[in-house]
């Protein structure tokens, strides 16, 4: 499967359903045009400062020039050519700089493709080689027009706060035993503003963002056939769940066929993906425990 | 992985040649032998033999190389005439068990990777190498150790259900689970326990 450039570059968004192999593969790619971007716009980073030096220099060295007393025509002439320069270096600064910006539009956030190969390979385990995996992956920043809804401030009159909600990543697939899963995970962030008065009577207008962390939602529609014992454990599945130390468990409903669970990782670990691969493999691994138990139960 | 194993029954006389799928186990009684060995279905060989013990070797892949071992003190291998507990057997080696002789031949296939994969769903991972394989490389143990204990239901989380995993009783066709009757019993034995102590009786 071959992944659109212009369609991710413009979306920022992968969206596929392939089988693991070629999932693996997209997301490899994905990897590799990202590690790309990084090199060339730093490669023209590095050469967008050359040139500002350049004419900075140019500049300095045409001024100098410019206040000797000293008239001749060489002087002159190097001053015309300065100029010249400085011109000439003025375009090509722009030309990096502009390159640098097209680059940074395919150098995508790093955790988010990092953290989905590592789910993948690891769901791949329960899956079937030729069962296809439903991928939804956005590049897209949290902190975006789409994603905001305001609300009014439930303390602070006449202040108001945005709130962003976006969900990155959704994973959608079945396990060799029939189970069906739905993974997502939703970035959150909120930005307060509105207008302070200071001791000394001056209104400033104040703005604040904070992130509020990750949240993770795993829902395992399960065969009633093999894991029906599940109802019996129904009261205790809560403890089965290990979670790593910044990530709670904000809910789990066990239904006869379903187990969803809710967990929100501290905004300070939001965007590590080895903690954020750390709470999804132990979030199905505390379902799986329960499941796997069921199984006996249900012999 | 398959072997041939090839010989003349004593109470018979009839050759046989069974394709077996490894692990095998040879015995005399074909109950005493067990039907899973890790997770892997085992070909039970019974051959009626008074020399041969109930569940006498079995025979099975370790480190890419195919193995016999013991499983009784009493029971006498020979590898090619010489008497031993267990080895490695290669393609065309003669055991013998009791009275019989077996053959055993087996094509040196390509390895075949023999971990267990899968948290959910648990089988064998097959491969016949190690290159790009996720379950061969150190990531499966990490991942367990994230959840230490998974998989363990003897001591931890669900415990008591698991200790009393034979007396409930599932039914698959309506979904319902219940106590069996041997349960009932032991609640009502616990209820009057209970009763007796509440009274103050010794």
């Amino acid at each position: 499967m071959l992944i659109d450039l212009q369609k991710l570059r413009k979306n920022q968004i992968y969206t596929a359903k392939a089988t693991v192999k070629n999932l693996m593969a997209d997301l490899q790619e994905i990897a590799e045009l990202d590690r790309l971007a990084e090199l060339q716009q730093s490669k023209h980073g590095k050469r967008a400062l050359q040139y500002f030096l350049a004419i900075l220099g140019s500049f300095v060295l045409t001024v100098v020039l410019s206040v000797l007393k000293v008239e001749t025509t060489v002087l002159g002439l190097a001053i015309i050519l300065l100029v010249l320069g400085i011109f000439v270096l003025t375009i090509l600064l722009i030309y990096e700089l502009f390159k640098k910006i097209q680059f940074s539009k395919l150098n995508i956030v790093n955790y988010r493709y990092e953290v989905t190969q590592r789910v993948v390979q690891m769901l791949a385990r329960d899956i079937d080689e030729s069962g296809e995996i439903e991928l939804n992956l956005s590049f897209k920043s949290t902190v975006s027009q789409e994603y905001k809804q305001t609300i009014i401030h439930p303390r602070k009159p006449q202040w108001k706060i945005d709130k962003y909600q976006h969900e990155w990543l959704k994973l959608e697939g079945q396990f060799l035993d029939k189970s069906h899963f739905l993974l997502t995970a939703t970035e959150l962030s909120k930005t307060q503003y509105g207008w302070k008065r200071g001791s000394s009577g001056k209104s400033k207008y104040k703005s604040k963002t904070n992130a509020v962390g990750l949240d993770v939602f795993l829902t395992l529609n399960y065969p009633q056939r093999r894991y029906g014992a599940v109802k019996i454990l129904q009261n205790e599945v809560s403890n089965a769940v290990k979670l790593p130390n910044l990530s709670y468990l904000r809910g789990l409903k066990v239904t006869e066929k379903a187990m969803h669970m809710s967990v929100r990782m501290a905004p300070q670990v939001a965007d590590n993906s080895g903690e954020i691969y750390q709470t999804i493999t132990m979030m199905f691994l505390s379902l799986y425990q329960v499941l796997n138990l069921a199984k006996i139960l249900s012999k | 992985m398959q072997i041939q194993l090839s010989w003349i029954d004593p109470n018979t006389e009839e050759r046989r040649e069974p394709l077996l799928e490894t692990p095998v186990a040879i015995g005399r009684v074909f109950e005493e032998m067990p039907q899973q060995i890790n997770g892997q279905r085992v070909s039970r060989v019974a051959i009626a033999d008074d020399l041969i013990a109930d569940y006498h070797a079995l025979i099975d892949w370790q480190n890419q190389e195919l193995t016999i071992t013991e499983q009784n003190t009493s029971s006498d291998i020979k590898i090619n005439g010489l008497q031993v507990t267990g080895g490695i057997l290669k393609n065309g080696d003669r055991i013998t068990i009791g009275t019989c002789e077996i053959a055993i031949e087996f094509t040196a296939t390509a390895w075949e990777c023999d971990r267990m994969i899968g948290f959910l769903f648990k089988r064998r991972c097959g491969r016949t190498d190690r290159i790009g394989c996720p379950d061969c490389n150190q990531t499966y143990e990490d991942d367990y150790a994230f959840y230490s204990d998974y998989g363990n239901y003897r001591s931890g989380w669900g415990r008591d259900y698991y200790d009393e995993r034979d007396r409930y009783s599932y039914d698959r066709e309506t979904g319902n689970v219940d106590f069996t009757e041997a349960d009932s019993v032991s609640l009502e034995d616990e209820r009057d326990a209970d009763f007796e102590s509440n009274m103050g009786a010794s």
